[in-house]
């Protein structure tokens, strides 16, 4: 038999005689607005802008059968979730920040070419050719250190009001690998401006790879992550896939995962109202229920509003993705740190066993038994996620509340602070030893920005008070019209003269025009060399006077002497 | 004062206004941050540029560019007059990139420019696409410092008044003082030009060790032995003279003409050093010289 329509299709000339044209324009309107709506007609759309509540049988849970996009939302909330106590929103602030860092990072994609040849050129093009490219970078990066904290923060709240207990522990192990994917991303995304800060800082991050056990395996590893013994061009292209494919498309399924079984079995609610292994989902009382739409949907929407307008002020005013010289393969800067967010792993493979041992002064392990690099790189992070992973299903504490969680709530605190003094030992300021004249000249100018002393003290002398002349911090006489420069010589004066490494220690400061608009400004340490206390002699009898020299050059229009 | 619900749609409101007006105020101050950090980039670029030129190419070049005799001419102003000449004889390649090929790829041959002058070396290959040391990064880096130059205007070329000695080997000498020689050496005090000596740029004082030229040290007792020598042609009779006319004619003899002969009979040193000297520069550098036995 031959399909066809049960009836001829109405033409419009048919029901505007048969209607009158205003209900037809009515008519075809509410039907656009249904379809685009995904289910919920045109009157209904007034109602929920008028805050009317909506009629039975309610056609605004239409959206989550009809609609794509909705069709994995829950049609509606627990009232207990639905204040910011005790989600804070993180998990929808995180899913937030992983759309604009794809928005932004597509536009970024547009201007950058992945070789080390015209990778860091691709970014100066971005900063000084691509309009809104300064603001679009800014807030890629702004968005990437806020998801890490904001995951960070939501595995946090997760664990300390027990939402990860039966029946939602594989949730929470979703989202560990969820947070582990996070870290790379952000990580990967470390290496593309081809910098000296990134270079170097994802130098450190890989080396780890190399500690796999066993050696062999450390080396295959080692290989695949950057392409070559060394990060190169290689290494630059694999992290630049990593970045904007396969990261993104591994996180974008687990996140699927995750977030169909946070709606499977139901936002947890806070611990004093949910039994272990309640499954609320399907248990919400009708009073209690807040429907999707329009009022979680519009809190949503608000809080986008909010994280949009902090991004974008927040890079527009306050905050600039740092860009530093060109990778420079050969000279390592002096103060390298990862990520703040792997500070822990570098604080991890300063030692703390080792530390510790040394101050109790008990005997080293042999190397051949206790590798550092291995336990303290690999091995024990490697426990630390097997443990957070599976750490729900070892939790037989049957209750949620605080009152019955001590044991875990202490470990968790201790936990924090464990990380928080790792991240400390892991920055430059802690156990990291060079000569004193090097530290000198590194806290007042640093060849790459550092960590610990940023652009130096004497860049922030503006460059008029540059005046050209030799000043000798034994008998400093700073020209009177140059407070700034009077006052950096008098900070290396007493930097030199209070450091107990450099004996009788002064500087010779020279500042020479070269070209102009360019200057030329040299420390030069000397200090005696001492042996226990005692001055050095050389064959003469006279003291050995010991010297340490650097020179950078200051540019007018470089930018620094700036507040 | 108004309900959540008020309140949500006036902060909601507020803090969009917020982000258009901010997106606003990026897109009117978009061209000049772009050229702000276009010369600030510029800026930094001279300084890294600074740093290279001190570590590579001030031993040939001269710190300030004013050039080494015998190692390296002049830059400043030297490439721009350089390019002036070329561009008159129809070289169409801009400026930028002249300067960028000669470091990037070198001086494989000599140019007419300063074509009396004479250089130890030819200008090395410094590119890594070519074989050398730098990055193109670092490459672009210097060219800016060099150009920052012209910006600045080539530095008027001091007159010298004084009277060299030249080639001249007739000519008497006063009585030399070799403490002042050895500050000569030493690029402690100037020639009568204005320029340092550069004798240590090509020669070691540690015996054996040669930089272009021979070590020169012994350098009294080896005169004293060359003209004895049954294949010296020079005229000298006395060891000062033989440093004598080796300074100011070097062409006249050349010990091991494989090691020390830029082509035949020419010798790497350069033949117008005299030109830089007084007579008396000249003498104290002989005295110097001739205390090291």
């Amino acid at each position: 038999m031959a399909l066809r329509w049960p009836e001829p299709i109405p033409t419009l000339q048919k029901e505007i005689q048969q209607y009158g044209w205003r209900r037809v324009i009515f008519m075809h309107l509410d039907e656009l607005v249904t379809r685009v709506t995904a289910g919920i007609p045109l009157t209904e759309v007034r109602n929920i802008i008028r805050g009317e509540p909506p009629p039975r049988p309610n056609p605004r849970v239409k959206p989550h059968t009809e609609s794509f996009i909705l069709h994995i939302k829950p049609s509606f909330y627990h009232e207990a979730v639905t204040r910011l106590y005790p989600t804070f929103r993180l998990g929808l602030l995180s899913f937030y920040l992983f759309l604009i860092e794809t928005i932004t990072g597509i536009f970024l994609m547009i201007f950058y070419t992945p070789s080390p040849l015209v990778a860091y050129e691709s970014m100066l093009r971005i900063l000084n050719n691509v309009p809104f490219g300064q603001l679009m970078r800014d807030i890629h990066r702004l968005g990437a250190e806020a998801m890490v904290v904001a995951v960070m923060l939501h595995m946090l709240r997760t664990f300390f009001t027990a939402s990860y207990k039966r029946p939602r522990q594989f949730t929470w192990a979703t989202g560990v690998l969820l947070l582990v994917f996070t870290l790379f991303l952000s990580f990967s995304g470390y290496l593309l401006p081809w910098d000296q800060l990134s270079y170097w800082a994802v130098t450190i991050g890989t080396s780890m790879a190399e500690a796999t056990p066993p050696p062999a395996l450390g080396r295959i590893v080692n290989l695949i992550l950057r392409g070559a013994p060394d990060i190169g061009a290689a290494g630059l292209l694999r992290f630049y896939l990593l970045h904007v494919i396969f990261l993104p498309l591994l996180l974008f399924f687990v996140f699927f995962v995750h977030y169909y079984k946070v709606v499977r079995h139901g936002l947890s609610l806070p611990p004093e109202m949910e039994a272990v292994g309640d499954d609320t989902a399907r248990k919400v009382p009708p009073e209690k229920r807040v429907p999707y739409i329009p009022d979680i949907a519009i809190q949503e929407a608000l809080w986008g509003i909010a994280l949009i307008a902090f991004l974008v002020i927040g890079a527009a005013f306050f905050f600039d993705a740092p860009l530093e010289q060109h990778a420079d393969p050969l000279n390592t800067p002096l103060h390298t740190t990862a990520p703040w967010y792997f500070l822990w792993l570098q604080g991890l493979l300063k030692d703390p066993f080792l530390l510790a041992l040394d101050r109790l002064g008990l005997p080293q392990p042999p190397a051949t038994i206790y590798n550092s690099k291995t336990f303290m790189g690999v091995i024990l992070p490697g426990l630390i996620l097997l443990f957070l992973l599976i750490m729900p299903y070892l939790d037989f504490n049957i209750s949620r509340r605080y009152r019955d969680r001590r044991k875990a709530l202490v470990a968790g605190l201790v936990g924090v602070a464990a990380w928080t003094l790792l991240t400390y030992m892991g920055t430059p300021a802690f156990a990291v030893t060079s000569s004193a004249d090097v530290e000198v000249l590194q806290e007042f100018m640093p060849l790459n920005p550092d960590p610990l002393y940023g652009e130096g003290r004497v860049r922030t002398i503006p460059y008029e008070q540059l005046i050209p002349g030799t000043y000798d911090t034994r008998d400093l006489q700073p020209p009177a019209d140059a407070p700034k420069l009077a006052h950096v010589l008098e900070e290396l004066k007493h930097r030199i003269e209070g450091d107990p490494h450099l004996p009788q220690g002064y500087a010779l400061v020279r500042i020479q025009e070269i070209q102009p608009g360019l200057k030329r400004f040299e420390i030069a340490i000397y200090w005696t060399k001492t042996k226990n206390g005692q001055p050095v002699l050389d064959p003469e009898g006279k003291p050995i006077i010991e010297e340490s020299k650097r020179a950078i050059y200051l540019h007018r229009d470089s930018g620094h002497g700036g507040e | 004062m108004f309900d959540l619900a008020t309140r949500r749609i006036i902060g909601a409101t507020v803090l969009m206004l917020a982000t258009v007006i901010t997106i606003g105020m990026v897109w009117l101050t978009e061209e000049q941050r772009m050229a702000r950090f276009e010369a600030m980039h510029k800026a930094k670029a001279i300084e890294n540029g600074a740093l290279l030129y001190e570590q590579y190419c001030a031993t040939c070049h001269g710190p300030e560019g004013e050039g080494v005799p015998g190692k390296g001419p002049d830059l400043n102003p030297g490439v721009f007059q350089h390019y002036e000449q070329l561009k008159a004889q129809g070289y169409a390649n801009s400026l930028r990139n002249f300067i960028k090929l000669s470091i990037a790829a070198g001086r494989p041959i000599r140019s007419t420019y300063r074509a009396e002058e004479v250089y130890a070396e030819a200008m090395p290959t410094w590119s890594q696409d070519f074989g050398g040391p730098m990055r193109p990064d670092e490459i672009e880096n210097l060219v800016e410092f060099i150009l920052n130059w012209q910006a600045a205007g080539p530095a008027p070329a001091p007159t010298p008044s004084f009277e060299a000695v030249g080639s001249d080997l007739t000519k008497s000498l006063p009585p030399g003082d070799p403490q002042r020689g050895q500050a000569l050496w030493n690029q402690e005090v100037k020639q009568a030009s204005g320029m340092a000596a550069s004798c240590k740029a090509c020669h070691s004082l540690k015996p054996g060790e040669v930089l272009v030229g021979p070590s020169l040290a012994g350098i009294a007792t080896l005169a004293a032995e060359r003209i004895q020598a049954p294949d010296y042609k020079g005229q000298a009779k006395t060891p000062e003279e033989y440093i004598r006319e080796s300074i100011q004619q070097p062409n006249a003899y050349i010990p091991e003409p494989d090691k020390y002969a830029a082509a035949p009979g020419v010798s790497k040193m350069p033949a117008n050093l005299g030109n830089q000297m007084s007579a008396q520069d000249l003498a104290d550098l002989i005295a110097f010289l001739m205390t090291l036995k």
